[in-house]
C-alpha cells in the first residue's frame, strides 16, 4: 500500500496483518497501564525509530507525518494541561490553570496517542488493505460475507468522494437561481447527507445482488491470495515486546520528567 | 433445457397492482433473445426472475405454475460501478473463481484465458477504477465466462458506453455467445437487432405484447414499437425535423487563452472561443479528451488559466453568472436538492415569477417532459430516464441564457429522447444557447448549428459546419 | 425459497457503506472537531455523537442484530480507509459504542424505529466509553467543573446527534424511496 511514498520494502510487509492488529490492541492496553511519563517518553522515541526503519517511507513524508502527529497530539491533550488538578501552579489565566502536575499529565496523554499513532502508521504503510480481510478470513475465521462486504464497500469510497464533489459543484451553480434556504444551514447539510446515503445504499444494494449473482454464498471457498503466519510474526511480536521493556529500562536511566507517576 | 415460465405472478410490496399477472415465456436452449419495452414494463424484473435472483436474492413476492430456470446463469449489469467487488482486475476475476472453489494454482491460467477471450488486454494487476467504461464491461463479461454459465443475462450492458465502445462490446459478446442461451435487455439496439433470433416487445403494464424474429418485427410491427416509444434500427426515420435557426450576432460567452489541466497534465488549450446567442453546439471528442473538464472550466467550477467572459464581463466564480449559465450534469441525481419532483423545478422559478405563475410554469414543464404524474414523488425515487428529464426541466423555464448538457439523451427511450430534442429546439428558437456533449452520431449530424471537437488538446470546428 | 434469516451479504454491505459515508463526511468536516479542541472546554464533545451516528442510522434501516456493531467497526476503520490513518483506539472505542447500541436495540427486540430508541442508543453509546476515557485520559484528575462540562456535552451530543439527527436522516431517507430496497421482510406470497 502507498507504494508511491515508500522507497524500499521491509520485513514488516511480510508480517501477517492479523498479528499487527492484535499487537496494536495489545499496545493500546499496555499504554493505558503505563503511568510513568519517562517510560512513555522513551517508548515514543523507540516507536518513531521502528517506524522509520520498518515502514520504508521516504524521509520527508515521515517528517511531515511526525510533525502532524505531534501537533494533533498536543492539541488533544490541552484540556488536561489547562484544567487538570495540581498544586504547583505554573500559570493562571482566567479559567485556565496550568500546574506542573497537569502539564506532565497532559504530555503523558499526548505521548500515549503518539505511540499508538506511530505504530498505527507502521501498519498502514506496510499492509495491503485487501490482505487484512484475506487474513481475517483465513487465519481469523471471519465469515466471507463480512470480509467481502468490507472490500466491496471500500471500492465505493472514491465514488462517494466523486459524488460529493459533483454535488457541491451543482449547488454552486444553482445557488444564484434559488432561495438561500434550500442549500444553507441544516437543510443544505441534511440534503447533502441524504443524497449521498441514498445513492450509496442503492449502489450497495445493486452490488450485493451482483455479487450473489456471481455465485457468492458465504460458504466454502478457495483463496487467490494466501496469507499465513510465519516466523516473522514471532520475531515482530518479540521486537515490540523488547521495545516496550527497553523503553522502561531507558526511563530509569534517563528521566526527563520529574515524576514517575503522571496521575 | 432452455427456460420456461408459466403463469408468473409477481407483485412489489409497495405497488398497488401486480407487475406480472399471468406471464408465460419460453426460451429455447442456445436461443438469443432481445427484450424491448418502455421503462417500467418490468424487463429487468423479468430478467431477475429468469436467472433466479428473484426470489432467492431479491425479496419480492412471486409465484409461478411452472418455473424451469437455467442451471447456471451469469449477469452483466449496466452500471460498472455497482458490479465489481475487488480493487484489481485479477482479484475481481479471482473472486468469481473462489466462489466456484477453483484451486488457487489454476486461477492465473483461467483468468488469462478469460481476458484473452473478451480481448481485454491489460495487466491483471490493473486497478479496475482506471479502466474505461467499455473495458469494465468486458471485464464483467470475462467474469461471466469464468462462472461457466450456460445462460447469459445482459441488463443494458452498453447503456453507459459511447457508440464506438458499444459496438465493440457487442462484437465481443457475439464472439463468445455460441453454445449459450443469451437474454438481452437493451435500449440501444442498432448493433444487436439483426443478430438475435427473436425480439420480444413488452408493454407498459408488464405483459408480453408480441414477439417475432427481428426482420418481421421491424417489417410488420414497427407501429407497435413506435407506439411504445421503443428504440429500433429505423427509429431515426421518426426523428423530429426542425427548420434551421439563425444564431444571433451577440456574443454571450468568450474564452481567451484558456488552459485546462487534469492533475499536472495539460488537457487542452483554447486560444479563442466565441459562443453566440441562439447557437446549438455539440461538443465531441474521444473519452478522456476533456469534454467535461472544458465545460467545468467554462463554468468556473475547476481551476484553469486564462479568461472567461460573459457578456463582456470577466467571470471568475460560478456565481458571477448569476444563474444565466446552467449545467445539466451526467449524474442528474446529484443536482437535486428538494423533496419532490415539482419543487425541484418550482424553486428555480419562484424568485423570478409570482407564486401562481411559477407554479403554472413548473407544471407545464413537467407535463411537457412526461413528468406530470410523478410531480409529488421524491426526485431520487423516479427512474433514471425520468431523473435525466427532470434535470433538463430544472434547466428550462426561460431563465438561464446558456444551458450546458452532458449526454442529455443517455438512457432515454425513443419517445422521450425525441421530445427532449423538440424542447431543446424550442429553447434555441427563443434565444437560449445550448452546448451539449453527445456521443450520438444521429444527433450530431441532425441538430446542432455548430460542432466543436476536441482533438489533441485543441478545440476544432467540425468541417462543413460554419455557424 | 431459501430462508434468509440473520444478516445477508446485502445487509452487511449496506451497513458498511452507510458507515463509510459518515466517515467520509466526518473526514471532510473533521477539521471543525479539531478546531474546537484547543480551548480545552470540550466543545468538541458536542460533535462526539457523529462517531456513532452510523450505528443508529444503519439499525433504523436494517433492524437486525449485529448491524450496530458492524456499523461502528466500519465507521472506526473508516478513518483508516478514507484518511489512511490506523488508530487502534478508535476501533476499540467503536466496538464498545456499537455494543452499547446493540444492547439498547436488543431490549426493543430490533423492532422499534422510534425516536426514543434512537436517542437512548445515542446516550448509551456516549456513556459507554467513559470508563476507558477515565483511565486513558486521567479524567479523575480533572477540575470537577471541567469534567462535568465534558460529561454533559457528550451526553447531549449522543442524544441530539446520534439520536435526533440520526432519526431525522432516517426519515429523510425514507422519503427518497431507497428503503423499499433494503431492510424489509416480505412474505414470499404477499399480495398474490
Amino acid at each position: 500500500m502507498l507504494e508511491a511514498i515508500r522507497h524500499y520494502s521491509t520485513p514488516a510487509d511480510q508480517v501477517n496483518p492479523l498479528t499487527k492488529i492484535l499487537i496494536a490492541v495489545g499496545l493500546f492496553l499496555t499504554v493505558i497501564f503505563i503511568h510513568d511519563p519517562n517510560h512513555l517518553f522513551h517508548l515514543s522515541i523507540l516507536m518513531l525509530i521502528l517506524l522509520a526503519l520498518l515502514s520504508g517511507v521516504k524521509i520527508r513524508y515521515l517528517a511531515l507525518f511526525t510533525v502532524t502527529i505531534l501537533f494533533f497530539g498536543m492539541i488533544s491533550s490541552l484540556y488536561m494541561i489547562f484544567y487538570g488538578e495540581g498544586t504547583t501552579t505554573l500559570l493562571r489565566f482566567g479559567i485556565v490553570h496550568i500546574t506542573e502536575e497537569s502539564a506532565v499529565r497532559g504530555l503523558h496523554i499526548m505521548m500515549r496517542g503518539v505511540v499508538l499513532s506511530f505504530f498505527g502508521a507502521l501498519i498502514v504503510f506496510t499492509t495491503r488493505l485487501t490482505d487484512v480481510f484475506y487474513s481475517m478470513m483465513q487465519q481469523g475465521r471471519l465469515k466471507p460475507k463480512f470480509a467481502y462486504a468490507f472490500m466491496a464497500a471500500i471500492r465505493m469510497v472514491p465514488i462517494i468522494a466523486g459524488e460529493y464533489m459533483t454535488l457541491r459543484r451543482a449547488r454552486k451553480v444553482r445557488r444564484p437561481l434559488i432561495h438561500r434556504k434550500y442549500i444553507s444551514g441544516y437543510k443544505g447539510f441534511s440534503t447533502t447527507i441524504i443524497t449521498l446515503l441514498s445513492q450509496s445504499i442503492r449502489r450497495a444494494y445493486r452490488l450485493g445482488i451482483a455479487m450473489e449473482s456471481k455465485g457468492f454464498d458465504d460458504g466454502a471457498r478457495t483463496y487467490y491470495h494466501r496469507t499465513s503466519f510465519s516466523v516473522l510474526d514471532i520475531i515482530f511480536i518479540i521486537v515490540i515486546i523488547l521495545t516496550v521493556i527497553s523503553a522502561s529500562e531507558l526511563g530509569q536511566w534517563y528521566s526527563p520528567f520529574p515524576t514517575r507517576d503522571a496521575r | 433445457m432452455g427456460i420456461a415460465v408459466r403463469n408468473l405472478r409477481l407483485k412489489f410490496p409497495e405497488a398497488q397492482a401486480r407487475l406480472f399477472t399471468d406471464l408465460d415465456l419460453k426460451i429455447e436452449d442456445e436461443e438469443k433473445v432481445l427484450i424491448v419495452g418502455p421503462s417500467g414494463s418490468g424487463k429487468s424484473t423479468l430478467l431477475n426472475v429468469l436467472g433466479g435472483l428473484i426470489p432467492n436474492v431479491i425479496n419480492v413476492p412471486m409465484k409461478a405454475d411452472q418455473l424451469a430456470l437455467p442451471d447456471s446463469a451469469a449477469y452483466v449489469f449496466q452500471d460498472p460501478d455497482a458490479q465489481f467487488t475487488m480493487p484489481t482486475v485479477a482479484e475481481e476475476l479471482a473472486f468469481v473463481m473462489e466462489n466456484r472453489q477453483v484451486r488457487a494454482e489454476d486461477m492465473d491460467q483461467q483468468l488469462k484465458e478469460a481476458l484473452g477471450t473478451v480481448g481485454l488486454d491489460v495487466d491483471p494487476i490493473t486497478a479496475i477504477q482506471t479502466l474505461s467504461g467499455g473495458m469494465k464491461q468486458k471485464l464483467a463479461i470475462a467474469s461471466a465466462l469464468l462462472q461457466q454459465a450456460d445462460t447469459l443475462f445482459l441488463d443494458e450492458p452498453t447503456s453507459m458506453l459511447d457508440d464506438g465502445s458499444a459496438s465493440h462490446l457487442w462484437e465481443t459478446i457475439q464472439q463468445m455467445w455460441k453454445g449459450r442461451t443469451v437474454v438481452i435487455i437493451e435500449h440501444r439496439v442498432e448493433d444487436i437487432w439483426d443478430k438475435v433470433d427473436r425480439v420480444i416487445l413488452m408493454d407498459d403494464a408488464g405483459r408480453i405484447d408480441r414477439m417475432a424474429c427481428p426482420d418481421e418485427m421491424l417489417k410488420n410491427h414497427r407501429d407497435a414499437l413506435d407506439a411504445f416509444g421503443v428504440w429500433h434500427p429505423e427509429s431515426w426515420c421518426n426523428a423530429p425535423e426542425f427548420s434551421e435557426i439563425e444564431a444571433q450576432p451577440d456574443v454571450l460567452l468568450e474564452a481567451r487563452h484558456l488552459m485546462v489541466n487534469r492533475g499536472s497534465r495539460q488537457l487542452l488549450t483554447i486560444d479563442a472561443l466565441d459562443i453566440r446567442k441562439g447557437e446549438w453546439i455539440t461538443l465531441e471528442g474521444d473519452n478522456g479528451t476533456g469534454k467535461t473538464s472544458l465545460l467545468l472550466a467554462l463554468m468556473r467550477l475547476i481551476p484553469s488559466k486564462g479568461d472567461v467572459l460573459f457578456k463582456n464581463r470577466k467571470v471568475r466564480k460560478p456565481k458571477h453568472y448569476g444563474g444565466a449559465l446552467y449545467p445539466v450534469f451526467q449524474n442528474p441525481e446529484l443536482q437535486f436538492i428538494t423533496n419532490t419532483v415539482f419543487d425541484e423545478v418550482f424553486i428555480n422559478l419562484e424568485l423570478h415569477f409570482d407564486k401562481g405563475e411559477a407554479e403554472r410554469r413548473a407544471g407545464a414543464l413537467l407535463d411537457r417532459l412526461g413528468l406530470g404524474k410523478v410531480g409529488h414523488l421524491h426526485p431520487l425515487e423516479i427512474s433514471t430516464g425520468q431523473k435525466r428529464r427532470l434535470s433538463v426541466a430544472t434547466a428550462a423555464g426561460g431563465i438561464p441564457e446558456i444551458i450546458i448538457l452532458d449526454e442529455p439523451t443517455f438512457g432515454l427511450d425513443q419517445r422521450h429522447a425525441f421530445r427532449l430534442l423538440e424542447m431543446l429546439h424550442d429553447m434555441v428558437k427563443s434565444g437560449t444557447t445550448i452546448i451539449m456533449i453527445t456521443h450520438d452520431e444521429e444527433i450530431k449530424v441532425r441538430y446542432p448549428s455548430r460542432r466543436l471537437r476536441i482533438e489533441e488538446g485543441k478545440l476544432v470546428e467540425e468541417a462543413g459546419f460554419d455557424a | 425459497m431459501v430462508k434468509r434469516n440473520g444478516l445477508t451479504l446485502t445487509d452487511v454491505l449496506v451497513t458498511v457503506v452507510i458507515a463509510l459515508v459518515f466517515s467520509f463526511i466526518y473526514s471532510i468536516w473533521g477539521g471543525v472537531y479539531t478546531a474546537l479542541e484547543p480551548l480545552g472546554l470540550h466543545l468538541n464533545q458536542l460533535l462526539y455523537g457523529m462517531w456513532f451516528i452510523a450505528a443508529v442510522v444503519a439499525y433504523l434501516i436494517i433492524r437486525k442484530p449485529g448491524v450496530a456493531l458492524i456499523a461502528e467497526f466500519a465507521a472506526a476503520s473508516g478513518e483508516t480507509i478514507v484518511l489512511l490513518q490506523f488508530d487502534v483506539m478508535l476501533i476499540v472505542y467503536g466496538l464498545i459504542q456499537g455494543l452499547a447500541c446493540e444492547i439498547v436495540f436488543a431490549i426493543v427486540k430490533y423492532k422499534s424505529t422510534s425516536l426514543m430508541v434512537a436517542v437512548t442508543a445515542g446516550v448509551a453509546a456516549a456513556l459507554s466509553t467513559l470508563p476507558l476515557d477515565w483511565y486513558y485520559g486521567y479524567l479523575g484528575q480533572l477540575a470537577t467543573w471541567n469534567l462535568l462540562l465534558m460529561f454533559g456535552f457528550r451526553v447531549l451530543s449522543g442524544a441530539l446527534i446520534a439520536g435526533g439527527l440520526a432519526h431525522l436522516l432516517y426519515q429523510g431517507l425514507k422519503g427518497t424511496g431507497v428503503l423499499k430496497l433494503v431492510g424489509r421482510k416480505v412474505p414470499a406470497d404477499e399480495g398474490l
